[in-house]
């Protein structure tokens, strides 16, 4: 499944993230404040399987 | 009363030939109406034209009443204007322009064909694909169609160059997937009446549907459904246009990155695998009459830069195309300083390119270039301005170096939408 990984720090003190698509390829890397990247992080700190993050309905 | 007559040289002019080839048939001028009847009594005739005084009214007799000459353009509402309703007469509206970018889908940025289970995907310039979590197993495509001569005739606008084409390739357990357009604030239009038009036609449905969505933004009030409406299709284009109004947002709390959503669904039933839906034309406007389509803008260059608005990628046009200009802020990296062409909607967070590192070169010296070993990455932006950052090996902190494609598929993209 597609998901969203710690990077590196930008040099400004916020950290990178980077989506890992299904075939393993980096295609995007985000900051928080990318909409997709918020939802993930918050779907994941409430407990969710990260995996169902895919298949809710928005 | 008579009409026209040609004298002979000669001819005598009698009294019913003066009263009736004459005086009947002259603009009579009278101080007004009352004037008017006094004179004419029962003396009337259809066809009898008066000028009244008071009034500057033209008004022709119709054989049984006095009725003004031409439309009285004095109606509506101050600053509306009159449009034809197709019938009788004239109807006032608001001027209006078309509320939808890309309407015509002249504006594919991220590529011409799509295909998966699309959900969330964007593909023509400010469309996007939704699914539900019903949708299991669906596999469908959108891409771009050319129009052919036949198909401008029908649609009347000769200046439209494709159409959007999703086809159902599995449907799966799907009921209803959809395309998307999301208009910026949703104060748009709200407790207005408007009119939505689009040209549609399918393969094998006779059927889909429309749905409205306001949504107030990040800390808003809850989501609001209006419009729902049933639209009955076949496999000719037809144009669409329907009657919407998006409630009032009279004490709802908007948030940032408020707006409204419009739904172009497959039927929920009946729809089966291989069935295409082609749409085009779509337009969203003040008033209840639907006029002519027109884009966004007044040019494609205007259409582009409405697009770019929310979505802006730098595409290669060859194997060493140029990126931009930066630096090496050490050995292994280098940052780069990317200028949108039109300021965006919101500050991008977030970068896309191709996933392959080898895709990009950092250029540092004479003719000497060398390849990334990781993909571009994201580094900060505001609206109107971004840089991000590339990795490689053999660079000397400080130096000025150039950012270059390493394939025709190269291409770096930021977005704002909604």
């Amino acid at each position: 499944m597609i998901r969203w990984e710690e990077l590196e720090d930008n040099g400004d003190g916020e950290m990178v993230y980077q989506r890992i698509d299904q075939d393993g390829k980096v295609r995007l890397t985000a900051i928080k404040g990318y909409p997709e990247l918020d939802a993930y992080l918050a779907w994941v700190e409430a407990g969710n399987n990260p995996d169902d993050f895919w298949n809710q309905q928005i | 009363m008579s009409g026209w007559k040609e004298w002979a040289i000669g001819e005598v002019v009698e009294a019913g030939d003066l009263q009736s080839y004459i005086q009947d048939q002259t603009v009579q001028v009278y101080a007004n109406s009352t004037a008017r009847d006094t004179a004419l009594g029962a003396s009337v005739a259809e066809g009898m034209v008066s000028y009244l005084q008071d009034t500057n009214a033209v008004e022709a007799y119709d054989g049984s009443a006095w009725a003004s000459v031409g439309q009285d353009l004095t109606g509506g509402t101050a600053g509306y204007t009159a449009v034809s309703n197709g019938a009788s007469g004239l109807s006032y509206q608001p001027v209006s322009h078309n509320y939808i970018i890309n309407g015509a889908f002249d504006v594919w940025q991220r590529g011409t064909s799509f295909t998966g289970a699309l959900n969330f995907d964007f593909t023509a310039d400010r469309w996007a694909t939704n699914v539900s979590t019903s949708d299991v197993g669906l596999n469908w495509s959108v891409t771009q169609q050319p129009f052919t001569s036949a198909d401008l005739e029908v649609t009347g606008f000769g200046e439209g160059q494709f159409y959007l084409r999703s086809t159902l390739i599995a449907k799966g357990s799907a009921n209803d997937p959809r395309l998307r357009y999301r208009i910026e604030d949703v104060r748009t239009l709200a407790n207005q009446g408007a009119t939505l038009s689009f040209w549609v036609r399918s393969s094998t449905d006779t059927a889909m549907s429309f749905l409205g969505v306001q949504n107030f933004g990040s800390g808003g009030s809850g989501v609001v459904t209006f419009g729902a409406q049933g639209v009955t299709i076949d496999s000719s284009w037809s144009r669409v246009i329907l009657p919407i109004t998006p409630p009032s947002i009279s004490g709802k709390t908007i948030g940032a990155g408020s707006y409204t959503e419009l739904r172009f669904r497959y039927a929920d039933a009946g729809v089966s695998d291989g069935a295409n839906l082609d749409i085009w034309g779509v337009q969203l406007e003040a008033g209840s009459i639907a006029t002519p389509f027109k884009r966004n803008a007044p040019s494609l260059q205007g259409e582009l830069a409405a697009c770019q608005r929310y979505y802006y990628r730098l595409d290669a046009d060859s194997s060493a195309g140029p990126l931009a200009m930066g630096f090496a802020n050490g050995t292994s990296t280098a940052r780069a300083l990317f200028e949108f062409p039109v300021k965006m909607r919101i500050k991008p967070s977030a970068l896309e390119q191709t996933g392959t590192a080898s895709d990009y070169q950092i250029h540092y010296t004479g003719t000497s270039a060398t390849t990334c070993i990781a993909v571009p990455t994201f580094i900060g932006a505001n609206e109107s301005k971004t840089y991000a950052q590339f990795t490689a090996s053999g660079l000397t902190g400080g130096q000025s170096v150039m950012i270059r494609t390493n394939s025709t598929s190269s291409y770096l993209a930021w977005s704002a939408e909604l």
